[in-house]
């Protein structure tokens, strides 16, 4: 049987193919997925023996028969024997012919060799990462778990293997400037970096279907709509919370937008987070910019330096309050008792005085006389004489100064 | 005549053969398919919103099947220079998602995806063109951009579906809607001063703020220090006034005593050492100078 119609592959190279087909689509009429870029099938590419080994051999041996009874069925145009039997016992029917147990040890392992090593094999393996979908004429048919899984032979199944659990990102404008220059609301320019991650979206049962089947090149889909769900964003929002604190605002509000954009494409794909890797002034205005931030800085310090003097101020003119207070109450209480001394002194010479008025008046009198005038330059002048005495004044105090002087 | 049975049975095997693939053929998920008859179209297989993807039979030799995409196809744009309403120039880059759910109309009107293309860009280019010459381009690069996608969308779909193309618009997206690089350069300018004039303000209420510290610390230094005079007038006032009380309650026992007390303690103190006094001998000091019997 020919893998292939020549004819049937012009007709689709020719008419079938309008658009060049991406690589997904490469091989036969048939669509044989398996030649995926990078996702292969291929046993050898991969250890062996992960998983399934349980059931291997009764799948094996079902396939066995079915491809021993469909191969007589071409070449005899019939079934001969065994009709209708399942695969087991035409197997042994075919053994107990050649006779003998060897060849048919020998017919098993060619088999065996056979479905590894044929192009359209029915055993293939599923990677840890990846999901099996099995299509059947290109229809979809089941999703297969990893590890090893048997399907009809190609052309009748083919299995395509998307890695689904793996997180995919994309950067946007980490280079590009013109991908990275974007519009504020209030019409300025803010340049913005990011990363999108994004895998297949397994929450549904369908998830893996869509993906495949619904949109073309996922990948750059999600670029698209990324930027567009970015600009959509900062269209809306000024420039300065961008720049500063709306920074996560900004990331979750894209991949909502993406999320709901993308959900309504079916694409199959779920945005795991939105990553702003930068997002600041465009470089011709970042100095204007830096400048504000050395203005904001400049003012913090004018005020911290307002506040150091005001710290120094206050407590200084404290001092000087606490200063002249307690003098004027130094002065109020040394006056008070000033005064109480005085007056106390006072009223004991007043109550001596009490007692004997006359002789104490007389005392006190004689007293002091004797010391202002022992003290003094006493002229005793008698003025009943009628002369005019010369005093010469002025000698007398140089006098009475050269005096002190010499002591 | 095992050798004849032999050589018919290739024949037989070569004719099944061609026969087989002739007479089938396979449409996959992502596809759909359209079947001529000799240029007839009679059918089309896998269409939008069916699942009919697998193995098909057909007339062998007779049927064509040409083959379309199914799946969610984009249409990118090349950024364009598009004038708002108030006559600015705007660089708008925009995309369109479709798909093909009509083959027949399809491979009727546009043949390929290609056709389909162009078709579009002159579709897309339209309705860009005319929403948003109505509408000002600060509406467009700013808080209009959705509504603005709905009224493109809307646009776009209502051409397609006048001309019939077998397409469904799923999306139209405006990825950049941006000024043009000369008047970019504008922005930056526009940018620039107004954050110098931000800094200039910032800066002028750092010094306002710093002034009004100063001035308010040096205020409160003046009212402390002159709150601080005010009680020590008060306390001075106060000693003073207690020590008049004092002197009052002590010499008011006696005030011409305290006359003759105060003018002893007075003359002591004001007469230096030394200071001529001129005293006539008849003064109550030489009482008895001369006369021991004072008489």
């Amino acid at each position: 049987m020919p893998p292939h119609n020549p004819q049937t592959r012009i007709l689709n190279g020719r008419e079938t193919h309008p658009m060049p087909r991406n690589d997904n689509d490469g091989g036969g009429p048939w669509g044989s997925g398996d030649n995926n870029g990078g996702r292969q099938d291929n046993p050898w590419g991969r250890p062996s023996g992960q998983g399934g080994r349980g059931q291997e051999p009764a799948d094996l041996e079902e396939l066995v028969g079915k491809i021993d009874e469909s191969l007589r069925g071409l070449f005899g145009g019939g079934k001969r024997r065994g009709s209708g039997g399942n695969g087991g016992s035409s197997g042994d029917g075919g053994g107990s012919k050649g006779g003998g147990v060897f060849p048919v040890v020998v017919f098993f392992v060619v088999v065996s060799l056979g479905l590894l090593f044929w192009p359209g094999r029915a055993v293939y393996f599923v990677g840890p990462e990846q999901a099996g979908v099995v299509l059947r004429f290109g229809n979809y048919e089941r999703t297969t778990s990893p590890g090893i899984n048997v399907k009809l032979p190609w052309p009748i199944e083919t299995v395509e293997l998307p890695e689904v659990t793996t997180t995919n990102t994309i950067s946007i404008g980490a280079n590009n400037l013109g991908e990275s220059q974007m519009l504020t609301s209030d019409e300025n320019i803010v340049d913005i970096a990011f990363e999108v991650q994004w895998r297949v979206d397994l929450s549904y049962a369908d998830g893996v279907r869509d993906y495949l089947f619904n949109v073309r090149d996922p990948e750059g889909t999600v670029r698209a709509v990324a930027e567009s769900a970015m600009r959509e964003v900062v269209g809306t929002s000024d420039l300065v919370p961008i720049i500063t604190t709306a920074r996560n605002e900004v990331s979750q509000r894209t991949r909502d937008v993406m999320q709901s954009t993308l959900d309504e494409y079916d694409a199959g794909i779920q945005i795991l987070q939105v990553n702003l890797q930068r997002s600041q002034a465009p470089q011709s205005v970042i100095d204007a910019f830096r400048d504000v931030d050395a203005a904001a800085q400049d003012a913090e310090r004018a005020r911290l330096d307002a506040t150091a003097h005001a710290n120094s101020v206050i407590p200084q003119a404290r001092g000087r309050a606490a200063t002249i207070t307690e003098n004027a109450q130094a002065y109020r209480d040394s006056v008070i008792a000033e005064a109480q001394g005085q007056a106390d002194r006072f009223v004991a010479v007043y109550e001596e005085y009490a007692q004997a008025p006359e002789v104490t008046r007389q005392r006190m009198y004689l007293e002091t006389m004797e010391v202002v005038l022992g003290n003094s330059e006493l002229i005793i002048l008698d003025e009943q004489g009628g002369a005019v005495p010369y005093l010469p004044l002025n000698e007398l105090g140089r006098s009475r100064a050269a005096q002190g002087d010499q002591q | 005549m095992s050798r004849i049975f032999g050589t018919f049975g290739i024949i037989a095997l070569v004719v099944l053969g061609i026969v087989v693939t002739q007479a089938t053929y396979v449409v996959t998920e992502r596809d759909q398919a359209l079947i001529l008859r000799l240029g007839d179209p009679v059918d089309a297989v896998n269409v939008a919103d069916t699942d009919q993807a697998g193995l098909h039979f057909k007339v062998p030799f007779a049927d064509t099947v040409i083959v379309f995409d199914k799946r969610n196809l984009e249409f990118d744009m090349d950024p364009e220079e598009i004038q708002a309403a108030d006559q600015q120039r705007l660089v708008v880059d925009a995309f369109l998602r479709y798909r093909i759910v009509d083959p027949l109309r399809f491979y009727q009107t546009v043949r390929d995806e290609r056709g389909a293309q162009l078709r579009l860009r002159s579709i897309m280019d339209d309705s860009l063109r005319g929403v948003i010459a109505s509408i000002p381009s600060a509406d467009v690069i700013s808080g209009q951009r959705a509504a603005l996608m709905v009224r493109v969308r809307s646009a776009v779909v209502a051409q397609v579906a006048t001309q019939d193309l077998g397409i469904e618009v799923i999306d139209v997206r405006i990825l950049r809607a941006d000024l043009p690089q000369q008047i970019a350069e504008r922005v930056f300018q526009r940018m620039r001063s107004e954050r110098q004039q931000e800094a200039a303000r910032i800066r002028a209420e750092g010094e306002q703020a710093a002034r009004e510290i100063r001035a308010n610390a040096d205020r409160l230094a003046l009212v402390i220090e002159a709150e601080a005079r005010a009680d020590a007038e008060r306390f001075r006032g106060e000693g003073d006034a207690q020590r008049n009380a004092i002197y009052a309650a002590a010499y008011g026992r006696d005030q011409e005593f305290f006359a003759f007390y105060r003018s002893m303690d007075a003359y002591r103190l004001a007469i230096r050492s030394g200071t001529p006094i001129v005293i006539p001998p008849d003064s109550e000091f030489f009482e008895y100078f001369g006369n021991p019997a004072g008489e």
